[in-house]
């Protein structure tokens, strides 16, 4: 027999006491401390204890509560009294409520519009159904140096196999994308459609994508079928059903089996049409264990734990894969990814067609978003206790005519929400202005309305409520904490404690540095990016895509284009810097004749001049050398380094095979003719890669021109013109090659912006305070500041008198925050292969700026002070 | 007054000295086979005090429930009155039932 007594519940118990009419208290809880020990004769324990808490539930009755005030005293009157009293100290001080509420509406502004673009970053892909089963599998690909990277596109087996060896893999889809538009033609209608690919018919059920016409199960099952989206069913058909009507594509007709309601512009992929996989592809190549170009997404059932199946994918790549993959010297491991995280986790992976964000900017948003408003917090604390003084006679007074403690906090409190309140509206109403501005900048579309749910008034309502408080709560319960014996005796009273404001200052500005050097750091970075060598020259390059008759006869199609004044240069290729193409193998005959990976350029004669790359050993192709249209190799510096070169001369010479992609199992061979300098092919956030240049007519899909940098309207026309020789079907198309890394960059550089934009506001408000606290400091100096005046002491001298405390605290903030943020730096520029270095000149920069700012501030308030009459100041008492 | 009051008031009666929340709602379960919590029936009581058809006052201290006094309930003159005056008006409704004028005798007798 156990002695432990059961007893009621203790919470339940001191809830009741809590809530109960204390007159009726003894008898309630006599009550039904004897029903809970008659329940337990007869019950179990814990049926006793329910019971029990039910009981106590039920004694929430009007008729049983406590009467809410403890002090019997009129609250509704106070409080009206709070508001008026708060109102007039509102109108009062206009400096003071005016730098409070601006910098609230400020920061709850920002504040409002930053949470608002994270929280639409975070909605991608919740629509999907089931979404927490699905997953996208990508690979992480180890060289043999033990380097690795991640790869969006993989091999076509390891879906169907992951299907058979794993029962919790329900289904499966498979995406090729295609990398240039496709030509549909629908009667007269001919136009080159971009966004589509090769799918397997699963692909509507993964993306949860509504079916218009046609039936999800059979949809894509022939092949020569197309599922096309609403746009282009209305753009093709019109208001008529789209299914069984053909489309041309390829010189084809393809079969509508489907249309589809356009992906969500929530979906990370974004998808325009899907043509039958099924006999599109050879079935022994969807045998491949290598040929990794397939976007891969799973479902798996219900209730399976992702993290079993992850930890067995080693072995199985082991199994599979590594027989096929290790003889050319690297090999992968699939990995999950969630499909709704795509979106924001996956911007390591290469070859990616994902639309895609950076979790890296959310967290660094989100951390600005948190300080601005901590920085608007802080101003509130520092300028309520400095203004201390004006306030403790009225506390004096209240405490004398009976007030508690409990009330001034109460009333304190209740001006700050008054603050807070009326900065709220200013901040939403601001925010309201800036969605759309927003939306433009970053190309989102966040509903205007957003701010106006039910739920976000009340979150909003809420959140100015707890600001309030947070920003009110130790001003109120310092200033009602002075005793009035002291404050009515003593008429110097302080100005409240000096230290802490000082503290507080300095972690304002401590903030404002760290963020000031984040964002200096991250908007050079990528500058340096933009602006750094990439080996080549970007500028003044128009590329065409080869279409139609244009490959009919390559050379005369380029003899037609260039043959013009204003084109410098031309090449034929495959291949370009900035998009993404495919990774190769090439083998050094007398160095150990392993397989290593490359970028394969597929060229002409002439690219290395028109990209203006940089010889450093050996020659460029030439047509004086009849061996180098079959037999020639150009290597980076790093492909030679690669090949175990130590310096670019050795490869000289060399032998290289490579696998030739127009023949399978048949191989070219060449030489090393020459060697240049690397070339970035990607954006700079990647490392360089090696490649390998080589003649290779096969592949050409690009004509690529070296423009003069005038007259290119002129110069375009005559492309345009050329054009139109070789073929009406296609529509003219041409870029500027610089375009493709404006693209790589645009993104991120839109959100350094808008991070430097908001670091602004964050110093603008930090500002605004000390403004504030310069101000009050220095009005209750004017006596002082007199007696200097009358002693013979200049304006300049009093200037820095009144100034010389506030440059001390932005030195030690200056001093706290440089370790801090070089460490913030570093770290955030660690992930970058080619980056800036931290330099001092950075802090400087940074330091000065600060320095300025905070002078404009101190300075014009205390020169104001100096310049002041000393009579008025003196005659004031 | 509600049946459930009419009820309350009667059990107060039979139990006298017995006659506190928790108790009451014992017997209102026992007697009606219905569930009743100790609130509700201390709300109605509650009530039926402030009516005046009831009146209450501590009853002694005893060393159960950790020696917390009861709250004891006793009908008032008023409340007798009512009680009484709604069994008349029944019983007349009753006597006017033809169905059940014949067994409506020894019940009121």
């Amino acid at each position: 027999m156990t002695l432990k007594r059961t007893i009621p519940p203790h919470l339940a118990r001191k809830l009741l006491v809590r809530f109960l009419r204390d007159d009726l208290a003894e008898e309630v809880e006599g009550d039904l401390d004897e029903k809970f020990y008659h329940t337990l004769k007869s019950k179990s324990p814990l049926h006793a204890k329910l019971d029990y808490w039910y009981q106590v539930l039920n004694y929430i009755r009007p008729f049983a509560l406590r009467k809410s005030a403890r002090y019997p005293l009129n609250q509704y009157d106070m409080l009206q009294n709070y508001l008026k009293i708060g109102v007039r100290n509102l109108l009062k001080s206009k400096l003071f409520s005016t730098i409070n509420i601006t910098g609230m509406a400020i920061s709850i502004a920002s504040f409002l519009v930053i949470s608002l673009f994270i929280y639409d970053e975070f909605r991608f892909d919740k629509h999907v159904t089931d979404v927490e089963c699905k997953y996208r599998v990508y690979n992480e690909r180890f060289s043999e140096d033990g380097t690795s990277r991640k790869e969006a596109m993989i091999s076509p087996m390891i879906a169907p196999t992951l299907a058979s060896d794993f029962p919790e893999v329900e289904s499966y889809v498979r995406f090729l994308n295609f990398n240039n538009p496709v030509l549909f033609e629908v009667g007269e209608k001919k136009f080159a459609e971009d966004k589509g690919g090769l799918a397997e018919p699963t692909i509507f059920e993964m993306f949860s994508l509504k079916l218009l016409e046609g039936k999800a199960g059979s949809a894509l099952r022939e092949a020569n079928t197309v599922a096309i989206n609403k746009t282009l069913k209305e753009k093709y058909f019109g208001a008529r059903p789209a299914e069984g009507e053909t489309i041309e594509i390829f010189n084809r007709p393809y079969k509508v089996v489907a249309v589809f309601e356009d992906f969500s512009p929530y979906s990370h992929f974004q998808r325009n049409y899907f043509l039958a996989m099924e006999g599109a592809v050879r079935a022994d190549r969807l045998q491949s264990w290598t040929w990794s170009q397939f976007h891969t997404y799973i479902q798996l059932k219900p209730g399976t734990d992702p993290a079993q199946l992850e930890a067995k994918l080693r072995d199985f790549a082991e199994r599979h894969a590594w027989p096929e993959t290790k003889p050319n010297g690297s090999h992968y491991i699939p990995h999950l990814m969630p499909l709704d995280q795509v979106h924001l986790q996956a911007h390591e992976q290469l070859w990616d067609v994902a639309v895609r964000g950076n979790a890296q900017t959310v967290y660094i948003l989100s951390a600005t978003a948190g300080f601005i408003l901590f920085i608007a917090i802080l101003n509130f604390i520092n300028l309520s206790t400095a203004r201390a003084l004006d306030r403790v006679k009225e506390v004096g007074i209240r405490k004398t005519m009976g007030a508690f403690r409990k009330q001034l906090i109460n009333q304190f409190i209740s001006e700050s929400m008054i603050i807070a309140l009326v900065a709220l509206v200013i901040g939403v109403g601001l925010a309201q202005l800036a969605i759309p501005v927003l939306n433009t900048f970053t190309e989102k579309t966040i509903p205007e309305t957003m701010l106006w749910s039910p739920l976000s008034i009340l979150a909003l309502i809420l959140f100015a409520f707890v600001m309030g408080t947070i920003a009110g709560a130790y001003p109120a319960f310092y200033i009602s904490g002075y005793q009035p014996t002291e404050i009515l005796s003593n008429r110097n009273g302080k100005s409240g404690k000096a230290l802490l404001r000082k503290g507080l200052v300095v972690l304002q500005f401590m903030l404002s540095f760290f963020l000031i050097i984040a964002s200096l750091t991250v908007s050079q970075q990528y500058t340096f990016m933009r602006n750094s060598d990439m080996g080549f020259d970007k500028n003044d390059l128009v590329v065409i895509r080869l279409r139609g008759d244009m490959y009919a006869n390559l050379e005369a199609t380029k003899q037609e284009f260039s043959n013009h004044g204003n084109i410098i240069r031309a090449s034929l290729g495959y291949g370009l810097p900035g998009e993404a193409f495919a990774g190769d193998g090439i083998r050094d005959r007398q160095n150990n004749n392993k397989e290593s990976g490359c970028s394969m350029l597929t060229v002409d004669h002439d690219y290395t001049r028109t990209l203006g790359l940089e010889l450093v050993a050996g020659r460029e192709f030439s047509r004086a050398f009849p061996s180098d249209e079959k037999e020639a190799f150009i290597l980076t510096e790093s492909a030679a380094r690669m090949l175990g070169h130590n310096n670019p001369e050795e490869a000289l010479g060399h032998k290289l095979a490579w696998p030739r992609w127009d023949h399978q199992d048949s191989v070219k061979t060449g030489q090393v003719i020459g060697v240049v300098k690397d070339i970035q092919l990607n954006s700079m956030r990647d490392d360089i890669r090696p490649a390998v240049i080589q003649i290779f007519p096969f592949a050409f899909n690009t004509l690529t021109m070296k423009v003069k940098p005038d007259h290119v309207p002129e110069t375009i026309a005559h492309l345009e013109k050329t054009w139109k020789k070789f073929n009406n079907e296609w529509p003219f198309e041409f870029k500027f090659l610089d375009d493709n890394f404006d693209k790589l960059y645009k993104s991120e550089e839109k959100l350094a912006s808008l991070f430097t934009f908001f670091t602004g506001f964050t110093i603008f408000v930090a500002c605004l305070g000390l403004f504030g606290l310069v101000v009050y400091s220095n009005s209750h100096k004017y006596k002082e500041i007199s007696i200097r005046k009358l002693l013979g002491a200049g304006e300049a001298s009093i200037v820095v008198q009144l100034g010389k405390q506030y440059f001390v605290l932005l030195a030690v903030a200056f001093v706290m925050a440089a370790p801090l943020s070089y460490y913030a730096a570093t770290q955030w520029l660690s992930k970058f292969p080619f980056r800036i270095t931290v330099s001092p000149l950075l802090f400087v920069e940074a330091g000065l700026f600060i320095l300025l700012i905070s002078l404009a501030t101190v300075g014009v308030q205390s020169f104001n002070a100096a310049r002041a009459n000393p009579v008025d100041a003196l005659r004031r008492e | 007054m509600g049946e459930f009051e009419e009820v309350l008031l009667l059990l107060v009666g039979i139990l006298g000295e017995e006659a506190y929340a928790f108790r009451i709602a014992q017997e209102f379960e026992s007697q009606t086979g219905r569930s009743i919590s100790v609130g509700a029936t201390h709300s109605t009581l509650d009530r039926l005090e402030d009516k005046g058809f009831l009146k209450s006052s501590f009853g002694k201290a005893t060393t159960e429930r950790g020696g917390r006094r009861k709250r004891i309930f006793t009908i008032t003159a008023i409340g007798k009155r009512v009680l009484s005056n709604s069994r008349d008006f029944k019983v007349s409704l009753w006597s006017q039932y033809p169905g059940f004028a014949g067994k409506l005798s020894i019940i009121a007798g």
